[in-house]
């Protein structure tokens, strides 16, 4: 009877050895959370340098964009970090905030790319 | 219309005229345009503003043509300020539409051979200059109207 009721103890025990851990584990899940968010939003300034180099990338971006590789050109912007993305954004003056989507990043860049199309085309000449 | 200017006893001797001319074409802004020495546009912070000067300076060619084209001027009006903390000198859509006016007008200086400007001076929208007529400028924009004054001197004196 006393052993039957040590491995009920036991077994207790260890259930809750194992609950215990995993209360440790998820705080710890939570505190690296924290405080990656903490270190993104610790981002520096860019720099003139880094703004420079963004602009040129989205130059480059559009060019491409306006010679008809649209989907490697979005695929591309996809596969973009999202924090880098939300710089790019901003070093060429889209609207981003820190916790846009980059559905929405994506979408602010196209409808750039289609104003800057629209903007290079010529007036209608008249005759 | 200079002729009359110039020859008549009443009119007194200005540094400077401006004449508040339409947006549209008439018999007016034709004389003005064929004898003035600047045409200063003003241009809102939209996509429709800067697109539209192509068409402008191109129409306003046309029309003054034979006639020298005089010096063109552009500014920009009611541009924002970036909110929050944000260090950049205008908001992120004033700054946009600055850069396509810039780019616009670099296009179509080298394809009618033109000598326009964009002036690196914008003049902030403000709601006091709505009651400016009854209650005089708003002092933070006095010193804008100076620097941008000073920019448009500079560019008629080259």
């Amino acid at each position: 009877m006393d052993s039957e009721l040590l491995n009920r103890l036991r077994l207790i025990e260890e259930k809750l050895d194992l609950l215990v851990k995993g209360i440790e584990d998820l705080r710890a899940q939570n505190a690296a959370r924290t405080q990656s968010r903490k270190r993104k939003e610790k981002l520096p300034a860019p720099t003139a340098e880094e703004i420079a180099k963004n602009r040129e990338q989205f130059s480059n971006l559009y060019q491409r964009w306006l010679e008809g590789k649209e989907l490697e050109v979005h695929n591309e912007l996809d596969g973009i970090e999202i924090e880098q993305l939300r710089r790019l954004a901003d070093a060429n003056n889209l609207n981003v905030t820190a916790r846009m989507p980059k559905r929405r990043i994506l979408e602010l860049i196209s409808a750039r790319f289609r104003e800057k199309r629209q903007l290079h085309k010529p007036p209608i000449e008249r005759s | 219309m200079l002729e009359k200017i110039q020859n008549s006893n009443d009119v007194p001797e200005y540094d400077f005229i401006f004449f508040d001319c339409p947006p549209s074409f008439s018999i007016l802004s034709y004389s003005v345009l064929s004898c003035c020495n600047l045409v200063l546009i003003p241009i809102n912070p939209d996509f429709f503003a800067a697109k539209g000067l192509d068409l402008l300076i191109s129409s306003l060619r046309i029309r003054i043509e034979p006639f020298p084209l005089p010096k063109i001027g552009v500014f920009m009006n009611k541009a924002k300020k970036p909110g929050g903390n944000s260090t950049k000198r205008y908001s992120n859509e004033t700054q946009r539409y600055l850069d396509d006016a810039a780019d616009v007008l670099e296009r179509v200086s080298k394809k009618y051979d033109l000598d326009v400007r964009l002036f690196d001076t914008a003049i902030l929208d403000r709601v006091g200059m709505k009651r400016a007529i009854q209650e005089g400028i708003p002092s933070e924009s006095r010193s804008q109207f100076q620097e941008l004054g000073n920019e448009i001197y500079t560019y008629l004196s080259e």
